[in-house]
């Protein structure tokens, strides 16, 4: 278990990045800001990204409790405070981790109105909600809880390591209005999913018997792909990542976006990403259990040959059923939607872009970005308010605070920096949190590297 | 210029500075889960026509497999077991019932107390607590056989004795397991 559990922290550790990329969210015009809305405004002729370097995120949030609550040395008894965790954990609390390594990426101009980029990510994408009732039954039993409805509804879960092949189109319509678009071929490596569950076990105090047990109208699933081949566990990494690369569990999906100036100084920018699915159909193993079954005992007949045990078992056999396939399925990716309104002032100044053609900038702004994504129990939602500084031309800060599901004191802060063709971003979430990172709900990194060309 | 660079310098120094406070991840070690788990048992509404379906007999019994110790969880982690009675009684004669865990061999495991089931009592609850600590063979019951007799065995049960006996039970398991 403490293995377990250091593993985890270590991958924790090094994959702290970020999915509400919203200091990344249309910060000096990067070329990973078109993976977060083909819409927006770039500049350069063209754009190489370094291999493997040009984009590495990941994002890592716990709700309800943090790993300081339980294992910080602090003399309170360790049962008082997973108690004290398991008191205030919420049905809808979760831990999710998506990581995104960029392995290429590049751009060029097509003409004066036109943006081609196109790129290969891998990526992670795992959330587990906390079933709050089946942690409680698993940790005191149902004696202590007469009557009341343990929830299957609450065991949802969804892993998914894919690699996404991409090409987009950044259009420039009119002074006011860029609109882009992104063809994705999404190919699953991996995925298990578990959504939708319904169903409840109650004890209560029987008529017949003393007490009795119900599962009522159980309905959970389990769909699983790139896992079992032939009826063996695949464990192979290599396998899993060269299935990343057009494989057999593949499929589509768009991203959507625009800016829109509203006057010279203000401008909307909006985008609804991975509007996709995946088409599982290779190395498939579903499980489905189904049914309703009450159990007040044994009911005794006298000096008979009865088999009561094994008669129980077939009749839980024949009431719960479990049944398995390998079915093709379709998996929806978790569609997410950034707007974003963005007001600049401060000094004007020129700078010069693609074809020598010079443009304006101002050296500040500040506005305001919405984020939410489609989870499997719930929409979620981050808020950012943010302030933006041009040091120079090829200088750029940006300080982000954030409100979400972990934190209503998320701090974020980036940096760009271009030396020679070189440009280089940095991004640290949650910074009030870097003193104790035991403490967080969330932590956020991301960095890359780029060579850009006017 | 200088702001940048004193904002760069803050983040790296910020990055490399973040640490964690001292945690301590050997303390799951001692965490155990301790559930309470309630299983209905046998229960059974038994009135003369059983007893003189066998020939007017004094006694009767049932025996029934009961394999909750073949899962190894409950196996290894098991505390104690309480077991709850519960009897009614509308004849008019005194009964005692008997109930023993047995082995797959039908070796005794464990005797509980008798039930003494008198004449006309609707409301007899009895309860007993079987420490693990202290019957470590327990873990090996794989039956249970319960019998019925009549504390006056040289009268039998006649057709005009009216009513019946409701029997109940139940158990629960505790447990205690490390993660």
């Amino acid at each position: 278990m403490r293995k377990t559990i250091s593993l985890f922290l270590f991958v924790v550790g090094f994959n702290s990045f970020s999915q509400n990329k919203a200091v990344l969210y249309d910060f000096a015009g990067l070329p990973q800001t078109l993976l977060l809305n083909p819409g927006l405004e770039t500049n350069y002729k063209y754009h190489i990204g370094v291999p493997l370097l040009s984009g590495f995120s990941t994002d890592i949030g716990i709700t309800g409790f943090t790993v300081s609550d339980v294992f910080a040395i602090d003399n309170a008894s360790i049962s008082d405070k997973i108690s004290a965790v398991l008191q205030n954990l919420d049905n809808a609390d979760y831990l999710k981790i998506n990581s995104q390594i960029e392995v290429f990426s590049a751009g060029f101009r097509w003409d004066k109105k036109t943006y081609i980029s196109f790129g290969f990510y891998q990526e992670l994408d795992a959330i587990v909600y906390f079933p709050k009732d089946f942690i409680t039954l698993f940790n005191e039993g149902n004696s202590a809880y007469l009557n009341k409805n343990f929830n299957i509804s609450q065991l949802a879960f969804k892993l998914d390591l894919s690699g996404v092949l991409h090409a987009g189109i950044t259009k420039k319509v009119s002074d006011e209005l860029t609109v882009g678009g992104r063809f994705k071929i999404y190919s699953s490596a991996l995925n298990i999913e578990s959504t939708n569950n319904t169903g409840t076990f109650t004890t209560s105090l029987g008529s017949n018997n003393i007490y009795v047990n119900q599962l009522n109208n159980i309905n959970f699933n389990q769909r699983s792909s790139g896992i079992v081949a032939e009826n063996e566990n695949t464990n192979d990494s290599t396998t899993f990542l060269k299935n990343t690369f057009l494989g057999d569990n593949s499929g589509v999906g768009l991203d959507f976006g625009l800016t829109y100036h509203i006057n010279p100084q203000l401008h909307f920018s909006g985008s609804i990403l991975d509007v996709g699915f995946v088409h599982h159909k290779k190395n498939i193993k579903n499980t489905a259990v189904e049914g309703s079954f009450v159990f007040e005992g044994i009911e005794f007949e006298y000096d008979s040959s009865r088999s009561y045990w094994q008669e129980l078992d077939a009749t839980l056999k024949e009431q719960i059923v479990t049944s398995e396939n390998q079915e093709s399925y379709i998996s929806w990716r978790p569609t997410r939607i950034n707007t974003a309104i963005k007001y600049s002032f401060g000094e004007k100044r020129s700078k010069f872009c693609y074809d020598n053609i010079s443009k304006d900038f101002y050296t500040d702004a500040f506005g305001v970005q919405l984020y939410s994504i489609f989870r499997p129990i719930s929409l979620q939602f981050a808020a950012t308010g943010f302030y933006e500084k041009s040091f120079s031309k090829k200088m750029h800060a940006k300080v982000t605070y954030t409100v979400d599901d972990y934190s209503y004191s998320n701090i974020g802060v980036g940096v760009s920096f271009q030396l020679w063709k070189i440009n280089f971003y940095g991004i640290l979430d949650n910074v009030l949190e870097l003193s104790d990172i035991s403490k967080a709900n969330g932590f956020q990194l991301q960095f890359g590297f780029n060579l850009l060309f006017n | 210029m200088h702001s940048l660079k004193t904002l760069s310098a803050i983040l790296v120094t910020l990055f490399f500075l973040s640490c964690s406070q001292s945690l301590d991840f050997d303390q799951i070690e001692d965490y155990a889960v301790n559930p309470s788990i309630i299983a209905p048992l046998a229960y059974f509404t038994i009135d003369a026509a059983n007893f003189l379906a066998f020939g007017g007999v004094t006694e009767i019994s049932e025996t029934s497999d009961f394999k909750v110790f073949e899962n190894s969880f409950f196996k290894q982690n098991l505390t104690k077991l309480d077991f709850e009675f519960e009897v009614s009684n509308q004849f008019n004669r005194d009964f005692t019932m008997t109930i023993a865990l047995l082995d797959d061999n039908n070796n005794l495991i464990y005797e509980f107390n008798k039930i003494n089931i008198n004449a006309n009592n609707l409301d007899i609850k009895q309860k007993e607590v079987i420490e693990f600590v202290v019957h470590q063979n327990i873990i090996n019951f794989t039956r249970v056989k319960f019998t019925l007799s009549l504390d006056d065995a040289s009268i039998p049960i006649l057709a005009s004795d009216l009513g019946d006996i409701e029997f109940k039970s139940a158990v629960i398991i505790y447990l205690e397991a490390n993660l």
